[in-house]
């Protein structure tokens, strides 16, 4: 699993969350390289390892035990390894003081996921080929 | 009248009734003096005729006694008298020259006087050479009855004057009584005139008085309520020192007047940041005049210290140079308390909303999510019941989505900051009822839209409010073959009127205090869809701007919501 290219970094300490994005991405099958991390601090673990390839993008939930969700993205965006990797929050917060938060950090995108299970299996969807097949990133 | 009006016209009076006594006194002791002066002269022209009378009996005497005796020394008093008699004729000439009856009388007793003495020097002559002849003469009887003559003569003149010097002292006493009257008639006016005067200066005073007791009374209320309110006061010089404190403040510091009065500064009873706030504001406040509610933490005497709020104005003299200031300070120790309840409070809150958006969104989604699975991954192994059972998972769950995801917005709403701008209506509306048309195409919707007047407001806010109304207006007018809604607006004194008019379902009055409450709804879910939060949101966020909520409606007819916005 180490050695395998990773596409997508799934972040969600919510196992049912994960699998229904998990189930929208496979839909357009954009869930081939993809890897499933429970909280914050697996994350980290996985994103500093130099032996790990950097994912093209890193799904973020904000509220995770151990490390959150807040306390990666600073991570990843005040390293100048990690900071040119996209990351999009998908969370349930509508809370503007956590929009407002995740942007002053360098958050690229930021996703509510919507409750309507047929709009967030598209949002997913869209979000994944957006940021795998559309948009450019730094090599 | 006024006081000082009155006193100068008594006064005036008083001193006018004085110069009258006087004047009068004067007068009249001028004509007493007159009146007894003529009593004078008629007691002289009595004594002078009987001192005549004398005279002319001393000549007739030393005749006679001439006569009878021979004797030469008889004749001695016989010349003097005739020596003497005219210049006394003369003297009460002189004397009657006033009276005229009088001064005839004189007149005839001076030729009948004369008469006798003629004759007297005819006996007395006669004597010497024929003494028989002059007894003759004497015996004749022409000598007495010349002297009866001027004796009748003399009783008439002597009458005359006494009647007159009767009469003269009679009105003298009269005279007397009389200036006696008007002098007593006088002194009784001037005296009662004065006691008036007395009586309006005592009563005067009497009022000055009490004026006074009550001033003091007034006074020594207004030092009370200075010392005792329930707020401190005090005032600085240009520097900053006490000038004045109430008692109020010095109790709530522990310091006595003394210590405070020209020997505190202001910011000996602040911390370091009480002392730039101080700093900066002093200066200010002794150029603009006035401050309000500025926050400080005074510290006591004990060096504990409490919240309090200032607000202060500014004497100055007429240069506009800054003198003292008048401040108000009130302990603010129990708001404070209850202000940081209401920030925990409102934090709390905020905790909890922030779990339910998130902790409750979740399940939910996997609910309505694994619905979904089990819908599209297993729809050929359940039976018909099995998916209506499935399918009303879904639709409830989605529901739940939605008032949760109302109920956040409205709560959101309430704690959200205002911000205040110029807000263009008319763009905005034609906006929304641009984007309505796109998205409810199915519909033949004919939007009237008036000119609206602009207002001041939170945008996005507003704008939650239009489209709130606007969705509403559509939703009700669904089952209606065409949907027409008329928008328009009116300036009403202090407020801006807005109005939303539909002609679709329409409501019962009767469940008008319903209609702007949060989950409240007057139809059925599956009449109209909707979790009953719109309209709270559209109260809230008009009340938000200090404006008021409406509707007027029958059912079937149609409805109009009205909102206001203070200008």
């Amino acid at each position: 699993m180490v050695q395998q290219a990773v596409d997508i970094l799934l972040v969600e300490d919510n196992p049912d969350d994960a699998e229904l994005a998990i189930r929208a991405l496979r839909k357009s099958n954009l869930a081939n390289h993809l890897l499933h991390l429970q909280d914050g601090q697996e994350a980290l673990d996985y994103l500093f390892n130099e032996k790990n390839t950097k994912p093209k993008l890193v799904l973020l939930d904000l509220k995770m035990p151990k490390v959150d969700g807040i306390e990666v993205l600073r991570k990843l965006k005040s390293d100048e390894r990690t900071r040119t990797i996209p990351v999009v929050m998908l969370t349930s917060s509508k809370e503007e003081r956590d929009i407002v938060e995740t942007y002053k950090l360098g958050v690229n995108a930021y996703i509510v996921k919507p409750l309507d299970f047929e709009q967030f299996g598209t949002a997913v969807a869209q979000l994944g080929l957006f940021w795998l097949v559309l948009n450019q990133t730094p090599q | 009248m006024r006081f000082e009006f009155k006193v100068v016209i008594g006064f005036i009076i008083t001193l006018s009734l004085v110069i009258l006594v006087g004047i009068y006194t004067y007068d009249n002791n001028d004509s007493q003096l007159k009146a007894s002066r003529w009593v004078d002269h008629t007691h002289q022209v009595l004594y002078r005729s009987e001192q005549l009378l004398a005279t002319l009996t001393d000549i007739e005497t030393g005749q006679r006694g001439f006569c009878l005796t021979n004797n030469v020394d008889f004749l001695l008093p016989y010349y003097k008298g005739k020596e003497n008699i005219y210049p006394q004729i003369r003297y009460l000439k002189q004397l009657t020259k006033d009276n005229p009856r009088q001064y005839a009388r004189i007149l005839k007793l001076e030729t009948l006087i004369g008469k006798k003495l003629v004759f007297s020097d005819e006996v007395v002559e006669l004597y010497k050479t024929h003494p028989e002849e002059s007894i003759d003469l004497i015996t004749s009887l022409k000598g007495k009855k010349l002297m009866d003559s001027i004796r009748l003569c003399f009783a008439d003149l002597m009458n005359e004057e006494k009647t007159l010097l009767e009469r003269r002292t009679l009105e003298n006493e009269q005279q007397i009584t009389k200036s006696n009257q008007v002098f007593l008639v006088m002194l009784s006016l001037t005296l009662l005139i004065l006691l008036g005067l007395f009586y309006t200066i005592y009563l005067n005073l009497r009022a000055r008085n009490r004026a006074e007791q009550k001033l003091v009374k007034a006074s020594k209320e207004v030092e009370d309520l200075y010392d005792n309110a329930p707020c401190g006061y005090h005032s600085l010089d240009a520097k900053g020192f006490f000038l004045q404190v109430n008692h109020t403040m010095c109790e709530w510091l522990g310091y006595t007047r003394e210590e405070l009065i020209g020997k505190k500064h202001f910011f000996d009873l602040l911390n370091e940041e009480g002392i730039k706030t101080f700093q900066e504001n002093f200066p200010v406040f002794k150029e603009q005049g006035f401050i309000h509610n500025l926050e400080f933490d005074l510290i006591r005497k004990n060096g504990i210290s409490f919240p309090v709020i200032i607000s202060s104005s500014a004497i100055k003299d007429n240069k506009g140079n800054y003198l003292r200031s008048r401040t108000t300070t009130f302990d603010y120790t129990e708001q404070k308390q209850a202000n940081d309840k209401i920030t925990n409070l409102n934090q709390e809150l905020e905790a909890f909303t922030y779990t339910v958006s998130h902790d409750l969104r979740s399940p939910l989604r996997s609910i309505s999510g694994y619905a979904q699975i089990l819908e599209e991954d297993f729809g050929n192994v359940l039976n018909d019941e099995g998916k209506r059972v499935t399918s009303v998972i879904i639709r409830s769950s989605k529901r739940m989505g939605q008032l949760i995801d109302d109920l956040l917005n409205f709560s959101q709403i309430g704690r959200k900051e205002l911000f205040h701008h110029h807000i263009n209506m008319n763009e905005m509306v034609k906006q929304l009822v641009r984007e309505f048309t796109e998205q409810e195409k199915q519909y033949a919707l004919e939007f009237k839209v008036q000119h609206l007047n602009a207002c001041q407001g939170d945008h996005n806010m507003i704008r939650q409010v239009w489209s709130n109304l606007l969705s509403n207006a559509i939703k009700y007018s669904q089952k209606k073959n065409s949907i027409y809604i008329e928008i328009g607006s009116s300036v009403a004194g202090p407020e801006t009127i807005y109005y939303v008019k539909d002609k679709g379902a329409g409501f019962d009055m009767q469940y008008i205090n319903k209609l702007f409450g949060v989950f409240q709804r007057l139809h059925r879910i599956n009449e109209f869809e909707g979790t009953g939060v719109g309209l709270a949101i559209v109260k809230r966020i008009v009340n938000r701007h200090g404006g008021r909520v409406w509707a007027e409606g029958t059912l079937d007819v149609g409805a109009t919501f009205y909102f206001s916005i203070p200008n």
